[in-house]
């Protein structure tokens, strides 16, 4: 291991002497080429927060350049404000752009988001064009921006635009690296993967899908600034709609939310043009072409992201494992304290009959179908229920309602207690209420750890800036999440496999790990919907015994929907019947196996 | 033995040198820069560029070419139409050493490349490039155009209704954007002389607000100067309300639009039957032209590429060359300073394909052709000849 950090070092100080010693071997139109490079890898990397890590569509993301340049314009010729200061108020500016643009539009799915952030971009483009109060001059733009000075040290040359572009990307990148590798990266690689996964293992979809919009908004307005001050000229002909492709084409090639990726996109997109300027009119047809090559010989990306052994990151920490321990054990026990106190001040009142979760004439309507009609359901605490009846009675749309993902058209769903009707699912999982998907809902290109960490989520604290800064509390509460994960990983016999892929594993593990992602944040109520479809007997079996050993160990309450009769009959303290939306029956596994209307209408078919 | 291998060495040596010899003595070309958008939103402005230059250069030769038939090599930069390429174009221009570039076509595209021109203090001569600030804004010593600037047709305007039209009374009409005041104001200006020696009245002065549906108001006082003629120097949206308008109050002297006023658009708000008769003063397309060297430049065209050029920008981009040819031929050198002492103090003599050529101090074209253009009862756009 040390040697391999010993070569990986050397060759990352070759490069850097690479790049410090370029423009002495080149001329300046040379070196100008490899600073338009770094303005490009810049808004590649903005762009890749929002397109790569989050896997959201923006088709519009020259708009948020264009604001960052047009600030910077603006405040400098009109108010002479200096470059170097309206660095921060570009990304400011476009980022509070970003904020107010898309927050209406947050919620749309893929191709309607993407068309969308096409508008956006037309938009600002037009409005830049039609000289708003007399402020973007029209389509001539806006000249004689001044040029930025590092104290004395004017900025002019093109070697020094060179130097100065980079020394921002490195900064850039240190910054973008350790966001990746935190809880931050890690949401926002969750919406990509699996946006209502995400959503039931309680990450807030909206928030973070904002978050990644302002962000990258933010440092597209930086290039912005950049470019408006090597240029000292912007105007509308420059971001244009064919620029945002250029964007979206740097992060496709390189490879969706790797940040070496997009910096290499970004040099086949700037530096191929100019090779191929021997050809004149020819030159974009020849560019088309590579990238087309380009996109069937390596249709993941040139430089697709690996995903990394977590365990390697939070380094060192074996030495202070001790210290760091207790103060782990210090966060869970102030966290468990809290729980403990809110469910003393919830219980005494509300759980009567020892329902931890309770349904009062729910009722859900999908057009004219009805498919769940007055429902209600009792879920006995520290029990195993289980909800029965033939495809297509409603079941998953029971699940669906209670963990938040459909909002009921009428009745309600109490939680411990609280009223969770049509709370967020986000909101419903930091409740205590954890579930697993019919279909597994995994993020797939997630290594298993990470995707198990999904669930800790809530439960941790640090945020964009103790991310980038990696304070103690950061550091301990990441180890702190990959110790519990790793725990859960080992329960469920997966502590082999954690730095594997997600859709590598085969599907019965498949199903565990998506268990374990429910289990890591301590659910008070799980619920599973099939947890033994796909399964062999064996393996059913292993299941029943720890779904079990569960109850006891945990604390915890089971919901399961399933259809394997050995497992309903074998596990359940409870049985709940449905049929048409309703409930036909419910009692103990043995009362529901003799019931005649349950025998009549579900289990009658089978003879 | 041993001297026959030294004679094989020599001969040897020889063969070696004396290509070398003769190409020192043919001297190498003179390269001079051309960027234009080959590619881009503008392409077919660079390509018409591209094929002026090349058809221009042809004329130069056959008239014996300059420096004593020393050759002349055009390279070529795409701008893309977009100003980060232009500034990678320019950079690449200054890389390859030429004596002298002609480019660009578009404002926002040639700033950028002029600020790395006069940095290299490299002479810049644009084609298209018609905004005002790009030589009044900041002093530019290498930056010089064949095109006119977007006033200069308030100039024209002027010197033509005063001495063409014979007009008296005279109302200029703007919007207050900066293209419509900036042409008014040079209208006015020009105009001086003339009040000057009290041979014409401006009689009124003024700025209607754009995106306004009734300009009645206004055009009531307008009508009461009772004008001989009228000039708007807005756009067209504006321009085809106000002649509809205008004619409805009874103003009947002649309507000169600038050339954002009319154009097809313009005479579908106005309607054919008060479009007609509307005159716009305009750079004239190359089939309009009347010098000598537009003869022959338009057959030597239409000869290589089977058509003309269908905008009136590229044959400024072949005037930028003959204007370069010039002042190499003139200055014996291609030493920038030399060229730029012609360029600035002695162009009398040169002859472009739009007329002589020469420069103001801060390099913009000097006695620019304009033309008064006329919309016919078929609703074409032709040259004015009452």
């Amino acid at each position: 291991m040390g040697k391999g950090r010993g070569t990986s070092k050397f060759s990352l100080l070759a490069i850097i002497l690479l790049f410090c010693l370029y423009p002495l071997f080149s001329n300046f139109y040379w070196t100008d080429v490899a600073f338009f490079f770094g303005v490009y890898a810049l808004l590649g990397l903005s762009l890749n927060i929002v397109l790569g890590e989050t896997g959201l569509f923006d088709l519009g993301h020259a708009a948020f350049y264009a604001i960052g340049a047009y600030i910077t314009a603006i405040l400098n010729t009109l108010y002479g404000i200096p470059i170097i200061w309206l660095i921060p108020l570009s990304a400011i500016g476009a980022g509070l752009f970003a904020y107010i643009v898309t927050s209406p539009i947050i919620h749309l799915r893929g191709d309607y988001l993407c068309v969308v952030t096409i508008g956006i971009g037309e938009i600002v483009r037009l409005a830049l064009i039609n000289n708003p109060f007399g402020l973007t001059g029209g389509p001539n733009g806006i000249t004689g921006v001044g040029r930025p000075s590092l104290g004395p040290f004017l900025i002019d040359s093109p070697t020094r635009f060179y130097f100065y572009v980079w020394g921002i990307l490195v900064i850039v990148i240190i910054c973008l690296i350790r966001l990746q590798r935190s809880r931050i990266g890690r949401a926002w690689n969750y919406l990509r993967e699996d946006d209502i996964a995400a959503e039931t293992s309680g990450i807030d979809v909206r928030h973070f899908k904002l978050l990644a919009f302002v962000m990258g908004a933010a440092l597209a307005g930086v290039a912005g600034n950049i470019y408006a001050s090597k240029l000292m000229i912007v105007s509308p002909d420059t971001f244009t709609f064919m620029e945002s492709s250029m964007l979206f084409c740097i992060v496709m090639l390189g490879g969706l939310g790797s940040i070496p990726g997009s910096i290499l996109g970004a040099g086949i997109i700037t530096v191929f043009p100019e090779i191929f300027r021997i050809v004149a009119n020819y030159r974009m047809l020849f560019f088309g072409g590579a990238l087309v090559l380009t996109m069937i010989f390596r249709p993941g990306g040139i430089w697709p992201r690996k995903r990394e052994a977590l365990r390697l990151q939070v380094s060192n920490i074996d030495d202070v494992k001790g210290k760091v321990r207790g103060k782990l054990k210090a966060i869970d026990k102030s966290q468990n304290m809290k729980k403990t106190t809110s469910k003393n001040n919830s219980n005494e009142p509300n759980t009567i009959g020892n329902h931890i979760l309770t349904t009062d004439k729910l009722t859900m309507t999908f057009g004219g179908l009805v498919a769940v009609n007055e429902f209600d359901l009792a879920v006995s605490q520290g029990k195993i229920t289980s909800i029965i009846g033939p495809n297509g009675a409603g079941k998953t749309t029971v699940f669906n309602v209670v963990t938040g993902i459909y909002k009921p058209v009428s009745g309600r769903v109490y939680f411990e207690g609280n009223d969770i009707t049509g709370l967020k699912p986000h909101k419903i999982a930091e409740l205590g209420l954890a579930r697993t998907f019919q279909n597994i809902r995994l993020f797939p290109n997630l290594t298993c750890i990470e995707n198990v960490m999904a669930g800790l989520h809530h439960r941790m604290n640090s945020y964009v800036l103790s991310s980038i800064v990696r304070t103690e509390s950061q550091r301990a509460e990441e180890k702190w999440a990959l110790e519990i994960a790793m725990h859960w990983l080992e329960k469920t016999g997966l502590g082999d496999v954690h730095d594997e892929l997600a859709k590598n594993l085969p599907y019965g593990k498949q199903k565990l790990l998506e268990l374990a992602r429910a289990l890591s944040s301590s659910p008070r109520l799980l619920i599973l919907d099939e947890p033994s479809s796909g399964l062999n007997d064996k393996e059913t079996e292993e299941l029943m015994v720890f779904l079990e050993s569960l109850l006891e160990e945990q604390n915890l309450t089971i919901l399961l929907i399933e259809h394997d009769m050995n497992v309903v009959m074998g596990i359940s303290h409870w049985v709940v019947v449905m049929d048409m939306g309703m409930k036909i029956a419910e009692g103990t596994p043995k009362e529901i196996y003799n019931h005649p209307k349950v025998i009549e209408a579900y289990l009658g078919r089978e003879e | 033995m041993r001297k026959g291998k030294v004679w094989i060495c020599l001969c040897l040596a020889f063969l070696f040198v004396l290509p070398l010899g003769i190409a020192y003595a043919q001297e190498k070309p003179i390269k001079i820069g051309l960027q234009a958008p080959i590619t881009g939103q503008w392409a077919y402005e660079g390509e018409m560029a591209k094929n002026s230059v090349e058809v221009a250069l042809q004329m130069i030769q056959e008239e014996g070419g300059i420096l004593g038939g020393r050759k002349i090599e055009i390279v070529i930069a795409d701008d893309a139409s977009n100003p980060r390429d232009s500034a990678l174009a320019a950079q690449r221009l200054v890389s390859q050493r030429v004596a002298a570039v002609i480019g660009t076509y578009g404002s926002s595209v040639n700033e950028p490349a002029a600020d790395i021109y006069e940095a290299n203090k490299m002479i810049d001569i644009g084609y298209g490039s018609t905004a005002v600030k790009l030589t009044m804004a900041k002093e530019r010593k290498y930056f010089f155009r064949t095109c006119g600037r977007d006033d200069t047709q308030g100039q024209f305007f002027s010197e033509y209704s005063v001495e063409e039209m014979k007009a008296r009374r005279i109302a200029i009409m703007h919007d207050n954007t900066t293209f419509a005041l900036g042409v008014a104001e040079e209208a006015k200006k020009a105009l001086k002389q003339y009040l000057d020696a009290g041979i014409a009245e401006l009689v009124f002065y003024d700025a209607i607000t754009p995106g306004e549906k009734d300009f009645t108001p206004i055009l009531t006082k307008l009508r009461e100067t009772n004008p001989d003629v009228w000039y708007f120097t807005g756009y067209f949206p504006e321009a085809g309300l106000l002649v509809r308008q205008g004619r409805d109050l009874g103003i009947k002297c002649p309507f000169v639009g600038g050339n954002a006023a009319i154009n097809e658009d313009f005479i579908k708000i106005a309607g054919l039957d008060y479009a007609k008769g509307c005159l716009m003063t305009q750079e004239p397309m190359p089939t309009d032209l009347d010098t000598p060297k537009a003869k022959r430049f338009l057959e030597l065209y239409r000869q290589k590429h089977n058509t003309i050029p269908t905008s009136p920008w590229p044959v400024y981009a072949a005037d930028a060359l003959f204007a370069l040819a010039f002042a190499i031929d003139k200055a014996g050198s291609t030493e920038t300073d030399a060229m730029l002492n012609v360029l600035r103090t002695g162009m009398e003599g040169c002859d472009g394909i739009t007329g002589s050529i020469g420069f103001t101090d801060r390099g913009d074209r000097r006695g620019i052709i304009y033309k008064m253009y006329v919309v016919t009862e078929k609703g074409e756009m032709v040259v004015y000849n009452p």
